[in-house]
């Protein structure tokens, strides 16, 4: 009750936006004090006009400020505002809430003193950088372009990769305090009506103040929130959101961020790469089974070492048990604190390499790899075995290409390590099936996670481990239930 | 046409806005018989003809499949237990479900406590058997929690997890070391001393379908339930043919009467080069065709629970009280591990009394509901 009545207030106080609240010069002074980049020109016509302009100088483009408002308005005629700079839009405000929204967002404020009147004129700084390669989906053949901070940039991507005049772009503005633009992308005739109306309301009730990343709102959309698997694809790649839109998918586009958000997914959507469509097909099939091995390896392979060195010792033929329990002879813990012990120590790596600088990346990686490693084998405290397992396990979870999925998977593998040293092998399965029944239940965007294999339908499966040749793969995936099922012109089913 | 997909829905444990499909409706059918088999086991029926005891209770089954097959295609059987209501009337659905409610308490408990024997028995002999009993049903809670449609759904899974099973099966009698001529002679006297034993067993691991009579609302309309559950029961025959007569080409006729547990052990029998002990990671791998069915049943018996406490139209469905009945259906099993079934020949006397209730209810639920039926479309005309 406490919170609940602390959180009204603030609400109350955060939206206490003088909404209908007359403008006044005075009030706009008093609003923008203490502001050092709040700026008050004072502009006297040779026609005989007097205008205040008020602008955020941080906000705005001065360049243009300078040519396309105040040259015309110097030079203008007795007219009003909007017929003195004619050429851009110009729009009257008449409340305090309007104009603190506008200057806010990168508008400047005109008072027409003689005629007592306010107009906006929208005129934002550019600060997007220039379009460059993605850094985390790099592929070596195929587009190298990758979204940017700036939405309109972002937008402009896509529109050029998709021409039809059926891309809809809505417009909503999430966040109570960083009034964030948020786009919500679709090809009209093509998506579900049901999924869009599902991803609108999901839009309509977030409630926060500020987001500034578009995982911020995934966590707002996921419909399982506690679930450790991702249930909307990110990316930085035009043409990986170009294909989810063209395939039916909903995208929203945050500003202020370079990850474009599309929606729904499936599990084993995680596990593609386009790079799989440059290959040829049996190429591409083979890279991806190749990641859904490795994503059992990393699950697997590091349990499976505990679960062997502590009870189910008969699984391996002799042979090479002896070489396992030869080498852990030494080891003076069990299997299963030997294994979270080595299994922290790489987490501990991964983590300190990313948030290092690049140049001393590499070096920490040798430092690692080798002084580490060798050094526990040496000093008795892990298995040469173990070692080569959780170097094997490490690999292989960067080889799953989303990697909100590849952390996932590493702390799966915890858990994993703890059941398989509980109760060996049957541990193991137990937490195969506890993640399988969440698997199961999980849905994103209402759409079963783990769909073409349940519910079934076979016609997806062109395109899931095995990547058919794309002469084959005619029809959009079913569980998304798309209006147009064909994607090829000469079924007539044309998008409406 | 209804839509295919299935969501979780957190409002109601009984939602019934996604449902199964016709390929999910077969597989189900098959994962909750296959599970009398693996309990059961056909060693018991000694001879190689007796194959065709087992077809002959395939076919007699499939006569129980279609009457339950057409319950669930009628326009009650799709309103699942409200279906019930209309055709007993208030009073006597109350008693059915109660009755009802009583037989899937010994069910869950004794199919439960009979796959933790078996795990027991055969792989995890240094635990104790209430640890096991307690994440079997930390399992079948959780899957359950899940909802009517999520847990229909993961009959897929149980699939795809379990039917490797049969794959390894048929590798291991096709290996060289067996020999085909212990399946003959394939014709004989089935009418012999050992046929009243043998038809009971028979008729035992075809029983559970008859436990999904409350599915009707979670299938979809477009779906043809009769072929579906043919499908379902013909896979399930043709697993049992196989097996059965895999067992006799691999223990031998003489051997094969001094086997416990033929499914099993059979599986200790199976090894790679690379992997000795495969049973180590297919009997726990099992548990999910098990977790599948006691969790069906733990749905059906709460949503009895709630037609019983309340009146027909207004079931107050709550998730306290599937923690109640959870828990008590998780407390029964470990007791009963723990102080009813502890050695090994209570274990075998429980079993046959899970026998005789499955016998029981796969004879009875049918009969039932033909009767209903018929005395339905009497009163009719």
């Amino acid at each position: 009750m406490f919170f609940r009545r602390n959180n009204k207030s603030s609400k109350k106080k955060l939206n206490s936006d003088n909404v209908t609240e007359n403008l006044t010069a005075e009030k706009i002074e008093n609003l923008f004090s203490n502001m050092a980049d709040f700026n008050k020109i004072n502009l006297n016509t040779p026609g005989g006009n007097e205008y205040i302009l008020y602008f955020l100088k941080s906000l705005i483009n001065v360049d243009q400020l300078n040519l396309t408002v105040i040259l015309p308005l110097l030079h203008g005629n007795k007219g009003s505002v909007p017929s003195s700079i004619g050429s851009i839009e110009v729009t009257e405000i008449d409340t305090l809430h309007k104009a603190m929204e506008n200057l806010l967002t990168g508008s400047i404020l005109i008072e027409d003193i003689v005629q007592e009147k306010y107009w906006s004129i929208v005129i934002p700084r550019d600060l997007s950088r220039s379009i460059d390669t993605s850094q985390q989906e790099s592929i070596l053949y195929g587009p190298n372009d990758s979204f940017v901070e700036q939405i309109d940039q972002n937008i402009t991507l896509i529109r050029r990769r998709l021409p039809i005049a059926q891309l809809k772009c809505k417009d909503f503005t999430i966040g109570s305090m960083s009034k964030t633009k948020l786009y919500l992308i679709y090809i009209d005739g093509l998506v579900d009506s049901e999924l869009l109306k599902t991803m609108e309301e999901k839009i309509r009730n977030i409630d926060y103040d500020v987001f500034l990343n578009s995982s911020e709102i995934t966590s707002f959309l996921d419909d399982n929130k506690n679930s450790l698997f991702p249930q909307y694809q990110l990316s930085d790649r035009p043409d990986v959101i170009v294909s989810a839109l063209s395939s039916g998918k909903i995208s929203l586009i945050l500003d202020g961020t370079p990850f474009v958000i599309a929606a729904p997914i499936t599990f084993f959507e995680l596990f593609q790469s386009p790079e799989d469509y440059v290959h040829r097909w049996l190429v591409g099939s083979f890279l991806r089974t190749i990641r859904f091995v490795a994503f059992l390896i990393t699950l697997l392979l590091v349990p499976a070492y505990v679960a062997i060195a502590t009870y189910n010792y008969e699984i391996l033929p002799l042979q090479s048990l002896i070489i396992v329990l030869t080498y852990r002879s030494n080891v003076p813990f069990n299997p299963m604190i030997e294994a979270f012990a080595m299994s922290l120590i790489l987490e501990i790596l991964k983590e300190a390499s990313l948030r290092m600088p690049q140049k001393i990346g590499p070096s920490l990686g040798v430092v690692g790899g080798i002084v580490i490693g060798q050094a526990a084998i040496d000093s008795g405290i892990a298995g040469p075995v173990l070692v080569v397992c959780i170097a094997i396990s490490g690999l292989a979870s960067f080889l799953v290409p989303n990697y909100l999925m590849t952390n996932s998977s590493k702390l799966i593998q915890f858990i994993f390590i703890g059941l398989a040293g509980l109760w060996g092998s049957f541990g193991m399965i137990i937490g195969l099936v506890f993640l399988a029944i969440h698997l199961n239940s999980l849905t994103s965007l209402d759409r079963s996670y783990i769909a073409p294999l349940a519910p079934f339908y076979l016609k997806d499966w062109k395109d899931v481990i095995i990547r058919s040749p794309v002469q084959l793969m005619k029809t959009r995936p079913e569980y998304l239930q798309t209006q147009n099922k064909n994607r090829t012109s000469s079924t007539k089913e044309n998008i409406k | 046409m209804d839509r295919v997909n299935i969501i979780n829905s957190k409002k109601s444990y009984f939602s019934s806005k996604h449902k199964i499909d016709s390929v999910m409706l077969a597989l189900l059918i098959n994962r909750v018989q296959v599970i009398h088999l693996i309990i059961f086991s056909t060693e018991r029926l000694q001879y190689p003809h007796m194959v065709w005891l087992i077809i002959l209770g395939g076919v007699i089954s499939q006569l129980n499949i279609y009457i339950l097959s057409r319950w669930l295609s009628s326009h009650m059987g799709k309103k699942g237990i409200v279906g019930i209501f209309d055709m007993f009337g208030d009073v006597f659905s109350k008693i059915f479900l109660f009755v009802w409610l009583c037989f899937m308490f010994i069910k869950f408990i004794t199919i439960s406590s009979a796959y933790i024997y078996l795990l027991h028995k055969y792989l995890m002999t240094q635990h104790p058997k209430t640890t096991l009993m307690l994440i079997f049903t930390m399992i079948i809670v959780y899957l359950a929690s899940k909802g009517f449609s999520n847990t229909l759904k993961f009959t897929i899974i149980t699939f795809v997890f379990s039917i490797g099973v049969l794959f390894l099966f048929i590798s291991l009698i096709i290996s060289s070391f067996v020999s085909v001529q212990d399946v003959f002679p394939l014709f004989g006297n089935i009418f012999n001393s050992n046929f009243l034993i043998s038809i009971v067993l028979i008729w035992g691991i075809f029983s559970g379908p008859e436990y999904l009579i409350f599915i009707g609302p979670y299938i979809r309309s477009d779906v043809n339930i009769p072929k579906s559950m043919f499908i379902g029961n013909l896979l399930t025959v043709t697993e049992y043919v196989i097996f059965y007569l895999g067992t006799f080409i691999f223990y031998g006729a003489d051997f094969l009467p001094y086997v416990q547990h033929s499914y099993i052990s059979a599986m200790g029998y199976l090894q790679f080069r690379s992997i000795q002990r495969l049973d180590m990671i297919i009997l726990p791998v099992l548990i999910v065709s098990f977790a599948l069915f006691l969790a069906i049943i733990l749905l059906s018996s709460f949503k009895a629970v709630l037609y019983i406490i309340s009146s027909k139209n207004k079931p107050i469905e709550n998730t306290p009280l599937f923690i109640i009945i959870s828990l008590i259906f998780a407390s029964a099993c470990i007791s009963f591990v723990l102080k009813v079934a502890t050695t090994e020949i209570q274990a075998l006397f429980w079993n046959q009394i899970l026998l005789y209730v499955s016998i029981f209810t796969y004879t009875i639920i049918p009969t039932m509901m033909l009767i209903a039926f018929l005395g339905k479309s009497r009163r009719g005309k």
